[in-house]
């Protein structure tokens, strides 16, 4: 039996390997995410971010401020998304892609 | 032993498992009904297909997501069944109980590092880069496209929007409509009640409680179902605008908020103020093996044993609270047999398709196992921060989790860097994702002073 300790699931990212990259240097939140990869699966971070923010904060990084949680909060299918191009107002057509469009990430 | 039914469904339907007959009940969750027939093990994780168990019934994990309908990704907790609905196991590369490739598991015992992983060896890279491609990712793609959903999305024009029903949004809803405002309530579960519906069918919950002592309140002496009943009475009395399976996943602008319905598809509430009550994710334990199938929330049991279904025989309780104690007071009453850790710390629970004993370090380290069903966690939870994030509050970190920063009447502060520059005008926060504790009590006179400071916000012309 392996002893992993999982610290997310989604990922498969284990405790070693956060306490690792810690050690490596990526000691605040969004570096730590970007580099293990914890909190950018299907859970988007409703399991594992308390907990990583906990080790992170005990090593000594910065977990002061969440990484940043982006729409759609819960998972949705594709499909239930398009509607909104069609939306007068929700991506106006003449600034696509402006900075912090929540749909545009 | 595996969980099972201890209670037959109120509105049985048939499902299908892999080929087999399942009944369920068609007002409980999909997950429920699987776990209920003694199936614990219903995903697989996606890189070292791990197995996976549901382990908070609230779609906050990876632990129910299985093919519905052809349909890759469902989360099974967060839905209900229709008759002859066929679900399958997805992720899997021989069957469902034998997964070849939980090889990659005992293969990288650490852990997967893909930015060294062959790194510099000429072309191994590449192969094992092509292979981790190959072996990763979650489900397959839907039978069908999906129907075309009408164009354009509705709005619904109202005063407050609050989100979440659970014990400090019921109470909110009713305080507003009280003083007059319009009010839209969503709640992304099929029923109204939040964490309240985490406690067992006729629990009790007694007087100040651990965690509700540590950060100053208390769940006080309650009959939760009575507590429930009475609210879902007022909340209809008082003409509340309710939506349930409305999951808002986004704030689009400052007021315009966005939520998807399973049959309507995306909906904009546009609201003039908006009340987060989205309660708390579980706690995360660290321990080995923390993500086998048995392994959940005292949350997550609780909803079970809600829906007729016993995770376990023997269970292994660690960690205190109002959802543990009010499991294990229940579990005892249906003839399971439940030991409450005291004093001691879960160290690893083993099992290699589900939790089959636990090992436990007392205080002074030395470690003992015992034989086990099911790990039932409880602690305090990590606030559901997200949207009110999104919508510009102010957080602080604690050991548990991000609590959403407001004043003594409920108002949000403000991020002083907002990440997204689009603050919502009037946003207030109330209960577990303000950093309370879950007291009913509590919540009802909070949301009081709050509904009169929203009042003062939105000014309702009545
Ligand atoms: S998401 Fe369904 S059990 Fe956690």
């Amino acid at each position: 039996m392996s002893g992993k300790i999982l610290v997310c699931r989604c990922e498969d990212v284990t405790l070693h390997e956060l306490e690792e990259s810690i050690a490596k240097g990526h000691d605040d939140i969004e570096s730590l995410k970007r580099y293990t990869g914890f909190g950018t699966g299907w859970c988007q971070g409703k399991w594992c971010l308390a907990a990583c923010a906990r080790v992170l904060a005990e090593k000594g990084g910065d977990a002061a401020l969440p990484f940043t949680p982006r729409p759609p909060f819960h998972p949705v299918p594709l499909g239930d998304l398009a509607v909104i191009g069609d939306e007068p107002g929700a991506c106006p057509p003449d600034e696509p892609g402006k900075p912090g469009d929540p749909l545009d990430h | 032993m595996p969980p099972r039914r201890i209670r037959a469904p109120a509105r049985p339907v048939n499902i299908e498992l892999d080929g087999r007959t399942i009944v369920a009940d068609a007002d409980a969750s999909i997950a429920s009904a699987l776990v209920g027939a003694g199936e614990l093990l219903l995903a697989r994780s996606p890189k070292f297909h791990r197995p996976r168990g549901p382990s908070c019934m609230r779609g906050g994990c990876d632990g129910c997501l299985m093919r519905v309908d052809g349909v890759p990704n469902v989360m099974t907790c967060q839905c209900t069944p229709r008759e002859g609905a066929v679900v399958e196991q997805q992720n899997v590369t021989l069957s469902a109980k034998v997964d070849l490739l939980r090889a990659t598991d005992w293969f990288f015992s650490k852990g997967m590092n893909h930015h060294e992983m062959f790194a510099g060896i000429p072309g191994a890279q590449h192969v094992m880069l092509a292979f981790a491609r190959r072996i990763s990712g979650l489900g397959e793609l839907p039978d069908a496209a999906s129907p075309p959903r009408p164009e354009g999305v509705p709005t619904i024009e109202t005063d407050v929007l609050v989100v979440g029903g659970g014990a400090a949004g019921l109470a909110t809803a009713v305080a507003l409509r009280g003083r007059g405002a319009r009010v839209v309530l969503c709640d992304d579960r099929h029923a109204l009640g939040g964490a309240l519906l985490a406690f067992p069918r006729g629990a009790r919950v007694a007087a100040a409680d651990a965690q509700g002592a540590a950060r100053g309140g208390s769940v006080g002496d309650v009959e939760v179902d009575a507590l429930l009943a009475r609210s879902l009475e007022e909340v209809e009395r008082a003409g509340v605008d309710v939506r349930l399976e409305a999951t808002v996943i986004g704030v689009l602008e400052g007021d315009d908020w966005l939520f998807v319905h399973p049959r309507d598809g995306l909906v904009r509430v546009r609201a003039r103020a908006h009340v987060v009550a989205t309660g708390g994710h579980d706690p995360t334990p660290l321990f080995e093996g923390n993500d086998l199938p048995g392994v959940m929330s005292a949350r997550a049991a609780g909803r079970l044993l809600r829906d007729g279904v016993l995770c376990g025989e023997r269970i292994v309780v660690d960690g205190d609270g109002p959802h543990a104690r009010a499991f294990a007071l229940a579990a005892r009453a249906e003839g399971a047999e439940v030991e409450v850790l005291e004093r001691a710390s879960v160290h690893s629970v083993s099992g290699l398709s589900r939790v089959r004993s636990v090992t436990v370090h007392d205080e002074s380290g030395r470690a003992t196992r015992r034989h086990c069903d099911a790990l039932v966690f409880d602690g305090p939870v990590a606030p559901t921060f997200e949207l009110a994030v999104q919508a510009g509050a102010a957080t602080r970190h604690e050991r548990f989790g991000y609590v959403v920063l407001a004043d003594e009447r409920g108002r949000v502060l403000p991020d002083p860097n907002p990440r997204d520059a689009r603050p919502s005008p009037a946003l207030f926060a109330i209960g577990e994702v303000a950093g309370a504790a879950l007291d009913p009590t509590a919540f009802a006179a909070r949301a009081d002073a709050l509904s009169a400071a929203v009042l003062e916000v939105v000014g309702v012309e009545s």
